[in-house]
């Protein structure tokens, strides 16, 4: 299980807006109401079918909906698991590709050097989503957590503990007046 | 002849479902931090139904007449 460190708290988890569920969840209550359309009108269709109430067509629909519950779980799994963890230390950011493929990043907030939000269409201006890109300083590279809720309050979240971890992180200056 | 197919293959079925679906609760337990609580709901719920499903799979694989369909003639 993930773990942070003893000297780190927990600002805000970012995942995907639920807009992005949306396509594979009717896909999915379309084949989960494919049976029940079947068992209404194949036999006005078809009067020769074989009998949909025989148990091999209940034991086929329970497999059939084991499946579909499988590939459901599996989908919440890949929703649930692409997240950006920021803390007041650094960002983890977990890439869930599927299911044996993920890449994990850490961000400290020290290497950031600015945060970028992309609001592109109507449909993320009416339901606030967008991607949120953070520029590191160095060989990390940029990250980005594609359609986001809320992003304006994500970038000012990380904003505002990137400026209080290079506060602490600066040394002290001595100016000397001569 | 065509219960033994039938049984094999349901067999593993159900085997590459418990692989799968623990592959999935491992990854979910593996990279959660222990304060989210919709990996337990999740889990709870999906275990409950794939109980259920199961339960009635088997139950009507048992009353299907299994060595009246001919595969192999």
């Amino acid at each position: 299980m993930l773990s942070l460190r003893s000297d780190e708290t927990l600002v805000i988890v970012v995942r995907r807006h639920w807009w992005t569920l949306l396509a594979p969840t009717v896909i999915l209550f379309f084949f989960l109401a494919l049976p029940g359309a079947l068992t209404t009108f194949l036999p006005q269709e078809w009067p020769s079918a074989p009998a949909l109430a025989s148990p091999i067509f209940k034991f086929a629909a329970a497999i059939y909906f084991l499946t579909l519950l499988l590939f459901s779980f599996l989908l919440w799994m890949e929703y649930y698991l692409d997240v950006w963890i920021v803390t007041t230390l650094r960002i983890i950011d977990i890439d869930q590709k599927s299911l044996f493929h993920r890449v994990v990043s850490e961000i400290p907030l020290s290497r950031i050097q600015n945060v970028t939000i992309d609001i592109n269409g109507i449909i993320e201006t009416f339901l606030k989503f967008g991607d949120v890109t953070v520029e590191t300083a160095g060989e990390l590279g940029n990250f980005t957590a594609v359609a986001v809720p809320l992003p304006y309050a994500i970038k000012d979240a990380i904003l505002e503990h990137v400026h209080s971890t290079t506060e602490q992180e600066r040394p002290a200056v001595t100016t000397n007046y001569h | 002849m065509t219960f033994v197919i039938a049984i094999t293959a349901f067999l593993g079925f159900i085997i590459f479902y418990i692989v799968f679906a623990s592959a999935v609760v491992y990854h979910l337990n593996a990279f959660s931090l222990p304060t989210w609580t919709g990996r337990r709901i999740s889990l709870i719920i999906f275990t409950l139904l794939s109980l259920i499903l199961a339960g009635i799979a088997t139950t009507y694989f048992f009353q299907v007449p299994w060595d009246s369909y001919v595969i192999f003639t």
